[in-house]
Formats: C-alpha cells, structure tokens, sequence
C-alpha cells in the first residue's frame, strides 16, 4: 500500500515536472527557431534539426553581424553572464547558446570567399543525449583511475608489510 | 508647531517604517520562514540547517530593513556572509574541510571498486540535467539543479553559486530534504529493485588497512581529481586536507576545530546566507517548485543507478556484492548506508552491510564532485 502510494505521488510529480517539457521537445517550431537572422540570407537546405542559409557576404562580416546581434544576449540576472559562447574552430566558427533559447547552435562556415553559409541547429536530443553520455562516462573515468591507483597502492603496501613481517620472523 | 507640521512629521515617519511598501509576497516569506522554523523547533526536523534558513527568511522579508542590499557600496550584514561566504564559494570549501576532518576513508580504501557505484549514482545528476534542459531552463541553471541529486549539499551550494546564484535557495532547500528524506525516498526503490536472493548477499570480509595507505589516500586522490577535474579542487582540496589532518593524528587540535567549531559556525551562515537569499520577489516564482519535483526524480534516478551499477558489478566480479548497499552511492551520510544496513537486516539479521554501504557512500562524496566538475567544464 505504502509503496503504491510512493509510485503515484513520483508518477504526480515526475508528470508535472515533464508536462511543460514535453511540450518545449516535441512542439516543432519552424527555422531559424528564435536565432538571429542577417538580412538577406537565403535558405538553401534543410537537414533534420538543422538549417543551412547563404549570405553573400565575407565571413567577417556576417561574424560582426552575429555578434552585434548576440550583444545583449545575457543571463537577465547577471548581466555579466554571456549566453553565446564562441568557439573559433578550423572550418567554422561556432556559436552555442547557453541559455534557453530554441535553437541550439549558429555556425558560421569559414573558407567561402565572397559567400558565406551559416548552419543553425535547433535543440536536439542528439545534443542532449550525447552530452549526458560523455559526462557521465567523465565521472566513471575519474573514478575508475583512483580505483585503479588505490588498488596499486594497496598491492604495493600489502607487499611491503609481508616483507618486512617476514624479516621479523627471520631476525 | 503648526497642525502641518505634526501631520508632516507623522507621515514622513510612517514612510519609515516598512508598511507603507509591504506587498504580498513578504506575508508569503513569513509563512515560508515559519513553516521552516515549526519544522525545526517542533518537528526537529533538520534543525541545523531549518533553524537559520527560516529565521534568515523571516528576517529579510521585512520591507526597508537595511539587512540584504547595499549601503553606499558596502554590503548589508547578510549580504556580506552571502556575498563573500556562498557566492565567492568559501563556505561550501569550508564544510568540506571539517568534512574531511570528521571522514575515515578506510572502509572505501579496502573495498576500492565501490569507487563504481559511487559513480553509477550520478546517473540522475545527468539524466535530471537532460529533463531540467526540456523544462525551458537554461544550460547552467540544468547543471546547478542536476546536483541536486548527488545528495551532496555543499558540492550543490558549490555549483549552484557558479551557475545560477539566483536558485541557490531552491536548490540547497530541495538538496538537504531529500537527504534527510532519505528513508521514505530509498528504501521502496532499494525494495523494488532487488529480489529476495540479491537482499541475501553476504559480502567478503574487508582487508586491513595499513597507516600508510590511508595518509596516502588523500594525496592520491587530491592528485587525481586535479589532474583529471580541476574545476572542483577547492571543494575536494579541503575535502583531502582535512582528512589528511585527521590521518595523520599529528594535529589533533586542529582536526577538533575544523570537525567542530568550525563546522558549527560556516553551518550557522550557511544557513542565514541562504535564507536571506530567499526574497519574495526573487523566490516566489515557478521556478522553485519545478526545482523540487526535478530534485525528487534527480533523487529516485541516483538511487536506481547506484542499485544497477551494482548488479551490473556482480555480472562482472567474482565476489558479489549485496544491491541493497547501491542506494549508498549518493553521498547522503549516514543516512543512505544506515538504511542499507535496516533494510539488510530485515532480511538477515546476521548481515552487516554497513560498512560496505559506507563505502559506496564515500565513493559517492568524491564521485559527485567529479560529476560537479563535469558540469562546470562544460562552460570553462
């Protein structure tokens, strides 16, 4: 009985905690999904979670445009927090948003010349999924080396003390 | 004096006083602040931490009282402990130090491979970090309420101060309940999860530990942890100079102060800090109560993990160890490896787990800050 009444108040509070997201994963929304929008862009494809637009223009000006557009995009409690974070990677350089905006990730492709092609991903469970995964398996790697280096340790030491109780029975 | 005068004089006093800019949400702190308060005094229901955190409510919930802002620049009273104690991370460090002072690590140095299960048990800190994303909070707010459920109040305060100041309150309420809920919450998973067979598991008799591994352990794991995750050094740091004090027997006085006093007085402003950042305008809003009901799952989902990655151990390992000690990997000391020790018994009375159980405990009190650390590497 006791039980039954602790599976129905976790399924109450588990429901309630999943019923606006829900919503949020699974409501669609068109692209850019809330991302900013240079002018004059065109969509040339769209992939699964992601939309793929053309500018003509340099990649550093659609990079000054992003981030003028990006200025204010900060935690509204402290306004010190940033929530796009650059990453200047080879090919691309990467915008992720860490707030809770819609989409994901604007990624301004580099190499274009006089064009320039700008990726923007919705939140993903990819995304998600694979962040969780590789933390999680994070904590079992520092783990798993103390294990390894405690059970030296304790082999090491084990060894020592039956040495040296040997040699007292010796001596 | 003219009756313009005394009626200017009365009024400009009651401008004073705080009724004039009271608002509903001061009269909703106080019944908050109370009920905490009547579950401290009356229920003695963690009364360490309630008695402070309600009376911290209750006292900056008054209109005008110059206790949590700033007065020409300088921080009030409760500002100053909140600002320099939580927010520049001293307090959290500092309970880890009589943390340290008060641990014997030797039940998790002669069993090291419980160092998995501590590990397994922070399955809910991600899975809740994923489900707090699709509930519209942000990135960082995620990762400060996925802590929650590593049952590891300083390592929550820690991260929460980092991440998202602004639900430290919520966050550290829900983190510290469901540790001293620990009972109510675990056993019917630990009951559900195991079958009659599994409950009956003796386990191995642990080796002794010679002095020298256990004055080691904190500088091989101090080591470990900053190479590895070196964001949450300052809490584990403290963690493993506290335990090395204690270790080494050599400063006994300093071990009493840090295990006592100490503790006693970063408790007290923990508790007071966090109370006074609880403001009915910054407090009453959806928030809070998402906050809990995802502390609960977060909770629920660390215990089921500890309990799988056990048996998932016992598929592997030719020494097999009992589930009911899975639910320890949340770092809820003493509660969850007192409750593995109960619930054994229940089944064998001449099964002593409780020193297994401590074990995957300690596991988890390093295993949740290396999850913290994961976290907090995510925006580095």
């Amino acid at each position: 009985m006791k039980t039954m009444l602790y599976a129905i108040l976790f399924s109450v509070m588990v429901g309630t905690a999943l019923l606006p997201a829900s919503s949020y994963a699974f409501g669609g929304g068109e692209p850019p999904w809330s991302a900013p929008m240079m002018p004059g862009g065109k969509m040339i494809k769209t992939e699964g979670t992601a939309a793929y637009y053309e500018f003509d223009q340099p990649y550093d000006a659609v990079l000054a445009w992003y981030k003028e557009a990006l200025k204010n995009y900060r935690d509204p409690n402290y306004a010190h927090v940033d929530w796009a974070k650059y990453r200047d990677w080879k090919d691309q350089m990467y915008i992720e948003d860490q707030g809770a905006a819609p989409w994901h990730s604007i990624g301004i492709q580099k190499g274009g010349g006089n064009k320039t092609v700008v990726k923007i991903v919705r939140d993903n469970f990819t995304w998600i999924f694979s962040t969780l995964l590789i933390r999680f398996a994070g904590v079992f790697f520092v783990l798993i080396v103390l294990w390894l280096l405690l059970n030296l340790n304790g082999a090491v030491m084990r060894r020592y003390f039956s040495e040296k109780e040997a040699k007292a029975k010796v001596g | 004096m003219s009756w313009n005068e005394i009626w200017d004089l009365l009024v400009g006093t009651l401008q004073t006083t705080g009724f004039p800019t009271m608002t509903w949400q001061h009269v909703v702190m106080w019944a908050i602040g109370g009920f905490f308060l009547y579950m401290a005094i009356v229920k003695d229901f963690e009364p360490l931490l309630l008695l402070p955190i309600g009376f911290g409510i209750f006292l900056v919930n008054f209109p005008n009282t110059p206790l949590f802002g700033y007065t020409e620049g300088h921080p009030q009273l409760l500002q100053f402990f909140y600002k320099y104690g939580i927010l520049w991370e001293v307090i959290p460090c500092l309970i880890f130090l009589g943390l340290g002072a008060m641990t014997d690590f030797e039940p998790m140095i002669a069993n090291p491979k419980m160092l998995l299960i501590g590990a397994g048990a922070q399955l809910g800190v991600f899975v809740t970090f994923t489900g707090t994303i699709l509930c519209g909070f942000s990135i960082k707010e995620a990762a400060s309420v996925g802590i929650i459920g590593g049952a590891d109040g300083p390592t929550t305060i820690y991260l929460t101060a980092k991440l998202a100041p602004h639900l430290l309150a919520a966050n550290t309420l829900a983190a510290y309940s469901y540790m001293s809920m620990v009972p109510i919450i675990q056993a019917p998973i630990m009951r559900a999860m195991t079958n009659g067979k599994e409950r009956l598991i003796r386990m191995k008799v642990s080796r002794k530990v010679s002095r020298t591994e256990v004055v080691l352990f904190p500088l091989i794991c101090g080591g470990i942890i900053a190479l590895l995750v070196p964001a949450v050094m300052p809490l584990m740091g403290m963690l493993m100079f506290g335990n090395l004090m204690r270790v080494t027997g050599v400063v006994k006085r300093l071990v009493n102060t840090a295990a006592n006093p100490l503790m006693d007085m970063v408790t007290m402003f923990l508790g007071l800090s966090v109370g006074a950042s609880m403001l009915g305008s910054v407090f009453l809003t959806y928030k809070p109560l998402l906050v809990f009901a995802l502390g609960l799952l977060d909770f629920v989902v660390c215990t089921a993990g500890g309990i799988l990655t056990v048996k998932v151990m016992n598929l592997i390992c030719k020494d097999k160890i009992n589930p009911l000690i899975g639910n320890s990997g949340v770092s809820a000391l003493p509660m969850s490896p007192r409750l593995s020790q109960v619930i054994g018994q229940q089944y064998d009375k001449k099964n002593y787990l409780l020193m297994y159980a401590m074990a995957a405990c300690l596991a988890g009190s390093i295993g949740s800050p290396a999850a913290a650390g994961m976290l907090l590497s995510m925006f580095e």
